[in-house]
């Protein structure tokens, strides 16, 4: 066990050089096919292989390894250093130089005497976990292969750097596999590092000016979360001598300081208000960069920790204000997205939104909650990653991320258009995924005992309600049907094979964990939240049988869109314009003889949700959360 | 044995929601002084639709039309076999969904606007079903009905403020004025027949079926605060119904902002005001 998750840490770090060095071209896309092929072969394996076992932890005492972890940490600050100089950005290094003068105080006072007993773990969350990186994480670098060709024929005057991203990409898979087994908080501090800075050089990848700031921006707030980290770790060894993850969630009357600092650390790295607009503006870069950020990764590392620490916070006053935290954010998020038209933008709404909700859970720290936070990480990552996936297709054949221009996506690409109904279905359809969750949610919210219960009611009424109504909006676009000439329906046919190989299977990974989700409780989340709490949670039988019916209805949508295209009986007439239609559709006869086309542009009602008095309000609301978080020491006892 | 309950109603729901629209259509004639059609002319409409020529817009529509159906049918199905409340909550969401679907695919312009407010119709009204949801299991512990019926408590008395709200939101669910924003009964509407323009034939059949589906099941859930007592709850609910007529007669069509800023504030004032009763009250 010990040596596959050796392997699957030390594996994409050699994959990140081996595809940097390979020449450009065929070379090097079968090296990322391969290197994918065995990050995801050696996950699946690691899952299979931990079926029936309990979780272990592993001493795992390597004396070139602890020695190397400063010198790392080092590294990384000098990178960052460099990189301000280059770009002429002073907030960054100068918080790179505060955290490592941090670790180096202690590496200086305590360094010496530092024995953790075991630096290693593994247990059925980070099974999970595993599962999530390696598989989806994978399949995103295979994605890009296809993809990032495609994008710089179209960006012709872009330094093309494909070996450099794809060696990001695999390091970025390498850190995430080392943060979720690591049970010393020295491996996962250096871990969570490697993710801040490969997903600023990820975000910087094309050298905009656009692309510049934005991935400061990702990077300073993403260090000052570090900052948060390497205090945390100070106090913890400093008052109780505790330098392992699972000795700070077993402790008992731990201070609360060091666990609110921790928390601080991951809802920077969720991307929950005040910081959001880090993972908003991520969005400059390429899209295989954005799917990994908003699923697999990244922000998955932030909601980890915190669910990690689920059972220390349930009913201080830390949990209380990451419950605040998530819930608004995940209510503001929704509401903005329905005057949202940028696609993109809605997807990553969307994700903010509902990582507000798994941050909640965590701070519910009961646990139904913590089920429902394990199980959305798994729904939410393989639905999002679809859709940033086929948007991305889609902006490759289109050059637009506007919704308004997503009409008709089911004529002219229609395969496509089948993984967008995946995808979609599974961010707000029931019995997919995320509905799987919120239906949970909702329980777990409701068998809170404080005040916190009805808010947080309230906060999943309107915003689910909300989020119904912006994915049916896209949904409608895509699937409103408009005769066209045969050379529009042509666009599919360029769409390179990973990306098909990619997406299909996301689609297929999407229905089974919708049907198999029981398995997936049974076998791993239950044993994980048995094991901590004792006892576990579970959807009833009957409740089961009731979704697979739903599901069974649903598979008429998909039919019905395969089936368009083939011969069915209907006749195509003019829709209807009180009578003035003129050239068979889509034009009418306006005012004095003019002619207009017809063009259908949904509601955005902006008069009452707008992003910018929404993004305000929530910022300031949780920045006072997150300050009341980091003195709930103070106010508590 | 619950599940009888439930093919009772797949069975027997259309029947009794086409009487009702035809009662409705007379109260409403006589309301405003005409005599109106007989009680049974929902049926003879109906079955007239299905025997018109197909005349379909798109090849999508008629599967999106058959989902809401099915989908409607099940929502009221698993109302009326007293499963979980929220799955029933989640299946009528689809439900809605494809009909928005239907019409998007016709990609017309009235048609398109009626889609637009039908969702601003959902937006309104699917926060108050999930809070009704939240209450019962608040009161009685169980999202099952008829576990929470069974236990004896008389939902009203606990969640009154939900229950207005719920009346509130009866009236979009009905499709009755002032919220008849996204698809009226009468054609002379200023987006002609919004959601159901480019629907004719066997599909706009369907609609209609699904519809008195979605009648039954409203009065059922209307029923459940008065469950203890079947003969108060009967009453109240036909009680409702006939309001809802006389609102239908007597009010304007509102805009669809109106229709979700005071649907959005009496869910929160009522709703939420409700929930947090409940927990000062210990439940």
């Amino acid at each position: 066990m010990l040596n596959t998750i050796l392997f699957l840490i030390g594996f994409p770090f050699l994959a990140a050089i081996l595809v940097w060095l390979a020449p450009a071209g065929k070379p090097r896309a079968v090296a990322v096919r391969v290197s994918c092929a065995v990050i995801s072969a050696a996950s699946v394996l690691l899952a299979a292989g931990m079926l029936h076992l309990p979780d272990q932890i592993f001493p795992f005492h390597n004396g070139l390894v602890d020695k190397m972890l400063f010198p790392a940490e080092a590294l990384l600050t000098v990178i960052i250093i460099w990189l301000g100089i280059k770009y002429k950005k002073a907030l960054a290094p100068a918080l790179a130089v505060i955290q490592f003068l941090i670790m180096f105080y202690f590496e200086m006072t305590c360094g010496g005497e530092l024995a953790p007993q075991y630096n290693l773990y593994i247990d059925q969350f980070s099974v999970i976990m595993a599962l999530v990186i390696g598989v989806i994480g994978s399949l995103i670098c295979l994605y890009a292969v296809s993809y990032m060709r495609d994008y710089h024929r179209h960006y012709p005057k872009l330094a093309d750097r494909r070996g450099y991203f794809f060696f990001v990409l695999f390091l970025f898979l390498g850190a995430m596999f080392g943060l979720v087994f690591s049970n010393n908080l020295l491996y996962m501090f250096l871990f969570w590092e490697i993710t801040t800075l490969s997903s600023f050089l990820l975000i910087g990848y094309t050298r905009t000016p656009d692309a510049i700031k934005n991935s400061f921006l990702a990077l300073t707030m993403n260090l000052a979360g570090g900052i948060a980290f390497a205090l945390a770790i100070v106090f913890l060894y400093k008052s109780y001598g505790i330098i392992e993850l699972d000795k700070v969630v077993a402790a008992k009357n731990i201070a609360l300081l060091p666990v609110a600092l921790l928390c601080l650390a991951g809802v920077i790295k969720s991307a929950q208000m005040p910081f959001s607009s880090w993972l908003l503006g991520a969005m400059v870069a390429p899209t295989p960069t954005s799917a990994l950020l908003h699923s697999s990764t990244m922000v998955k590392a932030g909601v980890f920790l915190l669910l990690k620490l689920a059972p220390v916070l349930k009913s201080t006053v830390v949990g209380d204000m990451l419950v605040l935290i998530g819930g608004l954010t995940f209510l503001l998020c929704s509401l903005i997205n329905l005057s949202e038209r940028n696609v993109k933008k809605v997807l990553a709404y969307s994700t903010v939104a509902n990582l507000g909700l798994m941050v909640a859970c965590a701070g519910v720290g009961s646990y139904e909650a913590v089920w429902v936070g394990i199980m959305f990480i798994v729904f939410h990552a393989v639905a999002k990653s679809l859709l940033f996936l086929v948007v991305g297709t889609t902006e490759n054949r289109f050059y637009t991320k506007d919704m308004e221009n997503f009409d008709n996506m089911v004529v002219k690409m229609p395969k496509l258009a089948m993984l967008y109904v995946i995808g979609i279905a599974g961010m707000f359809v029931a019995p997919f995924g995320l509905v799987i969750s919120k239906w949970a949610a909702i329980e777990a919210f409701l068998k809170i005992d404080s005040l916190l219960s009805p808010i947080l009611m309230l906060i999943l009424a309107f915003g689910s309600a909300a989020t119904m109504f912006y994915w049916t909006q896209l949904l409608g676009k895509i699937l409103s049907v408009r005769e066209m000439p045969q050379e529009e329906k042509q666009r599919e046919i360029r769409v390179g094979n990973d990306e098909w190989f990619s997406e299909w299977a996301h689609a297929g990974i999407s229905i089974a964990v919708c049907v198999l989700f029981p398995l997936i409780s049974r076998v791993w989340v239950e044993p994980y939240i048995a094991g901590i709490y004792g006892h576990s949670f579970g959807i009833g039988e009957g409740n089961y049988a009731i979704m697979l019916i739903m599901f069974a209805m649903l598979v008429i949508i998909p039919l019905a869109i395969l089936r368009y295209g083939k011969k069915m009986k209907y006749s195509a007439d003019k829709t209807y314009v009180a009578g003035r239609d003129i050239d068979e559709n889509y034009a009418f006869e306006c005012a004095i003889d003019t002619r207009k086309e017809i063009s259908l542009k949904n509601y955005y009602p902006s008069e009452f949700f707008s992003e910018n008095s929404l993004l305000k309000a929530g910022n300031s609301a949780c920045a006072v959360f997150i300050l009341l978080m980091i003195l709930g020491e103070f106010t508590w006892r | 044995m619950e599940i009888i309950w439930g093919i009772v109603y797949v069975i027997l729901a259309p029947f009794a929601g086409g009487l009702l629209a035809g009662v409705d259509r007379k109260l409403t004639a006589r309301m405003q002084r005409r005599v109106g059609p007989p009680v049974l002319q929902p049926f003879y409409d109906v079955l007239k639709l299905f025997g018109k020529e197909n005349f379909e817009v798109n090849r999508l529509q008629f599967p999106f039309m058959l989902c809401h159906l099915v989908f409607m049918v099940y929502t009221g199905a698993l109302f009326y076999s007293g499963s979980d409340m929220l799955l029933m909550i989640f299946a009528l969401t689809v439900a809605a969904t494809f009909l928005v679907l239907a019409a998007y695919s016709a990609n017309s312009p009235y048609s398109f606007i009626g889609a637009q407010r039908e969702l601003v119709l959902v937006l309104s009204a699917e926060p108050v079903l999930i809070l009704v949801a939240a209450g019962v299991f608040k009161v009685t512990g169980t999202f099952r009905l008829y576990e929470a019926v069974a236990t004896g408590n008389e939902l009203i008395k606990f969640l009154p403020g939900l229950f207005l709200c719920l009346f509130y939101v009866f009236t979009i669910k009905l499709r009755k004025s002032p919220f008849d924003i996204s698809y009226s009964h009468h054609a002379h509407q200023e987006i002609v027949k919004g959601i159901s323009t480019e629907i004719s034939g066997r599909t706009l059949a369907l609609l209609e079926i699904s519809h008195w589906y979605e009648n039954i099941f409203l009065l059922g859930f209307i029923f459940m605060f008065f469950a203890f007592s079947p003969v108060l709850g009967v009453a109240v609910t036909l009680l409702a119904y006939l309001a809802e007529i006389v609102i239908d007669n007597s009010n304007a069509r509102l805009r669809w902002q109106w229709t979700l800023v005071s649907s959005w504030l009496i869910t929160l004032i009522f709703g939420g005001g409700n929930l947090v009763a409940l927990y000062l009250a210990g439940r």
